[in-house]
């Protein structure tokens, strides 16, 4: 019945990747250090001392924001955001409120438009850990004033998949531009939901916020079973009650962490410490032009060069894979699909495997367009050069394989008439199997001809020689 | 601006947001030295201030950045000798979660 729709908006936290934190000198980079080796008397909170703005933060800032077609604030500035938890040592949160860095912009998933409310600049608070059964909880002070991207989209989201591919898209276009890793596993990147469920065509029902997921499939994950959840409650007709819910990644379940009891009293001021930011026309256009090409860009490139939809969409929106897409295609004169096809499918799986970026491994793309031209002029076959990739992904030179070991494709039916004649006479009964129309049965006649000749004879040709012996079409 | 009024209620609030436990004493004398603080500001709402632009700061810098260059930090000892406890490193406070 698709009388209900879900109305869900995402608050997205991105690490940005600058060299030290948002408000000090300390390393930001403290992933694997013993606790509490990143800090300083300004991250500490101690008294006295002074913050001051990393620019490469705030330029990363309006970098992420012009990606998303936002409006870049003319003047900004930090507000304390006031609360008391052991987690922030100052007892408030230095972010940004009325003025943020970027607002008023959106983002194009699948044709369908999702407007970005804000995105603001703020600071990382401590790690704390609560160990099993001790009446204490620990703190380390290394994550604490680290820079952070909060990006909150309007409730334009629909559905689960849409949010999974919104975020997708988010951390594509963050790892293009360089401004953050934006990995969920080492938690670059969470995201918090809220999402609400109402019948098509009323005014909003009662929202409830999941907080903290740290994958994309998470977040589809609690989506759908919140939808659902929410769906037989109003269908009982009972109402939803507004709360903020955790996610049981094990029991694939929402449960409730505290209901809300209105707006939580933060008490924002302007920071008195953080002169304001005046972004200018000069800053703006230095950056605008530094703007490196985005992934619908990168789209809209492929497909125009001749790629299919389905295989641009891929390159396009994984930056490693797209750098080395175009680094073949300039070595490359051929069909750029075939190349495509490479990448998205042996090369992809060859990775996949072993959990590893392209630029890793030892392929170069003077050697994938070498591979592909073979491929392309149909000099390999299709056996061939799934036998050759591994090498090649492992830094040999597809060219000089294929010379050393003779594996240029057989197409000349006279060339492999004595073995297809040898085949045949030496399996009657697959013979007498296929003529009475067990068509299948004659890959067992393909099979010792592949072997015999590496791969090399040409599937299409063999099946056709085969048929013309046999009499039926193969 | 409106005149902020001092309640019993009020002074609940910020003590519960401020995490401090007051006796019904303390809270009844910082509810008269609250209001006479906040009276002491509200002086400044005699001010005729038509016209003027809001203003957070007392100066009017603009743009005070910094490099993005990473410093030293303090040692793990350094940064603890402020902890009331420590352990493995850490600071420890009591329990926040359940």
């Amino acid at each position: 019945m698709p009388d209900f729709e879900a109305v869900v908006g995402l608050e997205v936290h991105l690490h940005l990747k600058t060299k030290s934190k948002m408000f000090c000198g300390c390393d930001a980079d403290y992933f694997g250090d013993p606790p509490n080796t990143h800090t300083c008397p300004v991250c500490l909170g101690l008294p006295g001392v002074l913050p001051v703005v990393n620019a490469q933060a705030v330029e990363y800032g309006i970098l992420f924001g012009l990606a998303l077609n936002c409006q870049i604030a003319p003047w900004t500035q930090f507000h304390r955001k006031s609360y008391y938890y052991p987690d922030m040592p100052k007892n408030y949160q230095i972010s940004q409120y009325d003025l943020p860095i970027a607002a008023h912009g959106y983002l194009e998933v699948e044709g369908q438009r999702v407007r970005i409310k804000r995105v603001h600049l703020e600071e990382d608070a401590a790690k704390s850990t609560h160990p099993e059964g001790a009446p204490y909880s620990l703190i380390d002070l290394n994550r604490a004033g680290s820079p952070l991207i909060e990006m909150v989209t309007e409730p334009d989201i629909r559905t689960p998949e849409q949010a999974r591919i919104f975020l997708s898209h988010i951390r594509s276009i963050a790892q293009t531009l360089g401004v953050s890793d934006a990995n969920p596993e080492e938690g670059k990147m969470r995201a918090d939901v809220n999402v609400s469920v109402r019948r098509v065509g009323e005014p909003l029902g009662t929202k409830v916020e999941i907080k903290n997921l740290n994958s994309f499939r998470s977040v589809a994950r609690a989506l759908e079973y919140e939808i659902r959840r929410q769906q037989e409650i109003l269908r009982s007709g009972r109402r939803v009650e507004q709360a903020t819910l955790g996610f049981d990644e094990a029991a694939g379940k929402t449960y409730v962490m505290r209901l809300k009891e209105g707006e939580a009293d933060y008490r924002y001021f302007p920071d008195p410490d953080l002169p304001p930011i005046v972004v200018d026309e000069a800053w703006l256009a230095r950056l605008k032009a530094a703007m490196p090409e985005l992934p619908a860009q990168k789209y809209a490139r492929y497909v125009e060069a001749g790629v299919r939809p389905y295989d641009a969409e891929i390159l396009a929106y994984n930056p490693s894979l797209a750098r080395f897409f175009d680094q073949t295609l300039a070595c490359y004169r051929g069909n750029p699909q075939t190349v495509a096809n490479l990448l998205n499918a042996d090369v992809a799986g060859y990775l996949n495997e072993r959990q590893m970026e392209v630029q890793e491994t030892a392929l170069t793309p003077e050697h994938l367009a070498a591979l592909a031209g073979l491929f392309e002029r149909r000099e390999i076959t299709n056996r061939v050069l799934s036998q050759l990739l591994p090498e090649v992904m492992e830094g040999a030179d597809p060219l000089k394989l294929v010379e050393e070991r003779g594996l240029r494709a057989v197409a000349d039916e006279g060339a492999l008439r004595p073995l297809v004649e040898r085949v045949v006479a030496a399996n009657p009964k697959v013979v007498e199997q296929v003529k009475g129309g067990n068509l299948k049965a004659a890959n067992a006649l393909l099979g010792p001809i592949m072997k015999e000749t590496k791969g090399t004879a040409k599937a299409d040709v063999v099946k056709k020689m085969l048929g013309e012996m046999l009499g039926v079409e193969l | 601006m409106a005149r902020m009024e001092i309640t019993p209620e009020l002074v609940k609030h910020l003590s519960r947001l401020s995490r401090l436990a007051l006796t019904p004493q303390e809270e009844a004398k910082l509810e008269g030295e609250l209001r006479s603080i906040v009276g002491f500001f509200e002086k400044l709402s005699e001010l005729n201030t038509e016209g003027l632009p809001e203003m957070a700061r007392p100066v009017e810098t603009t743009n005070r950045l910094r490099a993005d260059q990473v410093r030293p930090s303090l040692t793990q000892e350094q940064a603890l000798s402020v902890a009331i406890e420590v352990h493995e490193g850490q600071f420890k406070v009591p329990r926040v979660i359940e």
